[in-house]
């Protein structure tokens, strides 16, 4: 696409973001502000795991320290919205620091077990520190009734981490997180610090998870730790990026709205069996579109442009 | 150039190196050859930064190194190829190339490194849109040694090139570090392949069990009845 055409498009899309609350109530605003949410989440996600290829099982550990830190200091000192979530996003970071140095330096499956213990931990935690958090009881926040608020604060954020991305992609810092990916021992090889690079992806989605956890706090009024640190909300990220493609700009974006879109349809369709007609199409997408919907687009696009401009052959 | 005194080195408590003394000279190039659980990996590591001695100094160009974390040792330009295909398979020859250049901050100076290896490396030229997964073994060695060449290194180490790569593409390889060896470049080549790493070198090793059992130039060991029967078979 012509870089005219590109940027007439996403003016047009964002305007269109813009006006969309104003032709919706209800449910539906709150249902497109959800969706947002979670294209948010998925890019944010994708951001460290996508690039990277570490597989991270609990990202919903920052996205619950975020919604409990922006609660407690709502609530137990009466810090207004705005700087509790800042304080959130920046405490959220320095636990994904800390959180780092033990476990970037382990791959794989290691990886991904010793992320999810963490995010159980966290909720554990959570639940036990009850002098400051309630525990199971949960907490309430005050109630701030304005669903163009919420759709507005989201939409920004979500734009804002669209956009980080995009950026990064066109670094050398996000060329760095690829060869991390593809090959550790040989990025190393070429001098690149990898463990500081890993830091940096990894510090950077702590703090985009925990805004998003502190808004919906907001939004939700009541949280408890059962719901903000809900391992399937680490898994939905998980399979969302998955299912429109891992280490793209636009694949988690795809998969959060087909998977979302889907998800509410077949939910409000088939409400008792829902979630096998969600498992089929998660396999199907698995077995078929080993790359994303989205990364099969762009697979299928450059076959296409190969073929038209052949590759010199040798030998 | 490059010289290792009494370096002690090893996975936490198991020592492998038991001090290794060695010496490489601008415009050599240095054979260590050796047999299994000889050591020689663990050089590599080692020298390049990814393992600490406990003992011993390394120095290159007339500095201390030792302890150095890999990206401060490639810094100094010393670049070298790990064991084993270690290319970036999604990506195209080219960006595997450009990422050699890695360290280098200025775009003009990696695209002249391009150029440089391009013109060394025809074959990659004709191949830079190919992804790096699709092409052969040996194409992929060519990769990895033009992607080191990336970094207009002083010295370049290979850790056993020739694994796996079959005996017509070997001789491509090995003529490649000759060429490379003649346009000024000093290659420390760690090779389980005794004879043909003997057969090139000025200078070789003989590591044993973490020590250095032999030394002296290549055609002498080479000739050399204990080593022929111990290391090439006869």
């Amino acid at each position: 696409m012509a870089r005219g055409a590109k940027l007439l498009t996403l003016g047009v899309l964002f305007a269109g973001l813009v006006g969309l609350p104003f032709f919706l109530t209800g449910y539906k605003l709150r249902f497109v502000t959800w969706l947002l949410m979670w294209v948010g989440l998925a890019s944010t996600w994708n951001l460290f795991s996508g690039y990277t290829g570490y597989i991270n099982f609990g990202p919903v550990a920052f996205f619950g320290v975020g919604a409990y830190v922006t609660a407690v200091l709502m609530v137990k000192a009466g810090v207004s919205f705005f700087p509790a979530l800042l304080a959130a996003g920046v405490l959220a970071g320095i636990a994904a620091l800390l959180l780092g140095v033990p476990t970037l330096r382990i791959r794989g499956a290691y990886f991904a077990i010793a992320t999810l213990a963490f995010s159980e931990a966290t909720r554990s935690l959570t639940l036990n520190l009850s002098g400051l958090t309630e525990g199971g009881k949960g907490l309430m926040l005050p109630i701030y009734n304005n669903a163009y608020f919420f759709y507005f604060v989201i939409l920004g954020l979500t734009v804002a981490v669209v956009a980080t991305v995009a950026f990064i992609q066109r670094t050398r810092f996000g060329i760095t997180l690829v060869s991390i990916r593809e090959d550790e021992v040989a990025s190393q090889v070429l001098g690149v610090n990898t463990f500081l690079n890993k830091m940096a992806a990894f510090g950077l989605s702590g703090v985009f998870l925990a805004l998003y956890g502190g808004i919906y706090a907001y939004w939700q009024t009541f949280i408890e730790p059962g719901e903000v640190f809900n391992v399937l909300y680490s898994v939905q990220m998980l399979v969302m990026t998955f299912l429109g493609g891992s280490g793209t700009l636009l694949g988690p974006i795809v998969g959060a709205v087909v998977l979302g879109a889907m998800t509410e349809y077949l939910w409000a369709t088939f409400t008792y069996v829902y979630l096998i007609f969600v498992g089929v199409l998660i396999v199907a997408t698995v077995l078929f579109l080993p790359d994303g919907v989205w990364g099969y687009c762009v697979q299928t696009q450059s076959r296409r442009r190969r073929r038209a401009q052949p590759a010199p052959v040798l030998e | 150039m490059l010289h290792l005194e009494n370096v002690v080195s090893g996975y936490g408590k198991i020592e492998i190196l038991h001090g290794v003394t060695l010496d490489v000279r601008t415009g050599e190039v240095v054979s260590i050859i050796g047999p299994n659980g000889s050591g020689k990996s663990t050089l590599f590591k080692t020298v390049m930064g990814f393992l600490t001695p406990a003992a011993g100094a390394i120095r290159f160009d007339g500095r201390e190194i030792t302890g150095l974390p890999p990206e401060e040792i490639i810094r100094r330009q010393i670049s070298c190829v790990p064991q084993g295909r270690c290319t970036f398979p999604h990506m195209t020859v080219k960006e595997n190339l450009e990422l050699g250049g890695y360290i280098h901050r200025n775009r003009q100076e990696v695209s002249r490194a391009l150029e440089e290896v391009f013109a060394q490396f025809p074959i990659l030229k004709e191949r830079r849109r190919a992804v790096a997964g699709s092409l052969s073994g040996g194409e992929q060695q060519m990769v990895e040694m033009a992607r080191a060449l990336m970094l207009r290194p002083k010295a370049l180490l290979l850790d056993e090139p020739l694994l796996g790569l079959a005996p017509k593409v070997r001789g491509v390889i090995l003529d490649k570090v000759l060429e490379l060896n003649a346009a000024g470049g000093t290659v420390l080549l760690i090779e389980q392949n005794a004879r043909r790493a003997l057969e090139i070198a000025h200078r070789a090793y003989v590591l044993e069990l973490g020590r250095i059992r032999f030394e002296g130039p290549g055609g002498e060991l080479l000739a050399d009845k204990k080593v022929r029967r111990l290391y090439i078979g006869e």
